[in-house]
């Protein structure tokens, strides 16, 4: 089995649900050994908790916004009844 | 906006009125999220709603009801922007990491630590200025994957796209989020 590079891991080190036992199994191995590719998973996974921070942040802020708009488009559609 | 077209066709029933109550709220969040202000929200999410009453009957059930909403809300926010729909392809996923690699696939360049990801990440203001500089299928796919957590085949009907484009789109968001941050914390 040809191993793969870094650049080949990096493509699939964070969608490992969808890869086989084997190749998770290379993808960890491999992590094990490459600071790079390690510090290049850890940092998405970082990433993406660090976007859901910040959607739910935003979210929280336009709260009100939210509501108001919602409650217009609500009225507006029934009294178009 | 005129909502005159909906009118003539179908009396608005309590059923549709159920439905503008049950799903305006998500459909304006995902709205937000996807980087839109509160007028063009307003906007989208009404839009959604006459398309939707224009005609009903081309929900046909085997999709779910938010499936087929989110899939009209992301149209009219393609219009919006005037973004297309297709997916770029494969080979700039390579021109994107190309500058990390040497010709052997090895790390040329040295990645910053955990931490100061960890940092660069927290600051709300450059995760808000990176994800501008994503495209709207970037981000509403980051969107329903991470805060929907919708399968991925679900995110693929709604965004009309295959499996091998959405995780090249997927692959790009994050990607690119990465490349960004870390750029904005050296800076």
């Amino acid at each position: 089995m040809k191993m793969r590079s870094c650049r080949e891991i990096i493509k699939i080190v964070d969608h490992q649900e969808d890869l086989s036992f084997f190749q998770r199994l290379e993808v960890m191995l491999h992590l094990m050994m490459c600071r790079h590719c390690y510090r290049f998973a850890k940092h998405l996974k970082i990433i993406k908790r660090g976007y859901g921070a910040f959607i739910k942040k935003k979210l929280d802020n336009e709260k009100n916004n939210i509501s108001q708009i919602e409650k217009k488009i609500i009225s507006k559609f029934k009294n178009n009844k | 906006m005129s909502l005159n077209k909906a009118k003539p066709k179908e009396t608005f029933s309590n059923n549709n009125a159920e439905l503008v109550s049950e799903y305006t709220a998500s459909l304006l969040k995902a709205a937000f999220s996807f980087g839109f202000s509160a007028e063009q929200a307003e906007d989208l999410v009404q839009n959604v709603w006459v398309t939707y009453l224009h005609n009903p009957d081309n929900f046909q059930g085997k999709a779910k009801m938010t499936t087929y909403l989110y899939g009209i809300l992301i149209n009219k926010a393609r219009e919006l922007r005037r973004e297309n729909q297709k997916s770029r392809p494969e080979e700039q996923i390579e021109e994107m990491i190309s500058e990390y690699f040497n010709d052997h696939g090895s790390w040329s360049k040295h990645l910053a630590g955990p931490e100061q990801m960890i940092e660069a990440s927290q600051t709300l203001s450059f995760i808000e200025k990176c994800l501008n500089e994503l495209t709207l299928n970037q981000r509403a796919a980051f969107y329903l994957r991470e805060v929907e957590e919708y399968p991925n085949k679900e995110i693929c009907n709604i965004l009309d796209l295959t499996v091998t484009n959405l995780g090249v789109l997927l692959f790009r968001a994050k990607a690119g989020l990465r490349h960004c941050l870390e750029f904005k914390m050296k800076a």
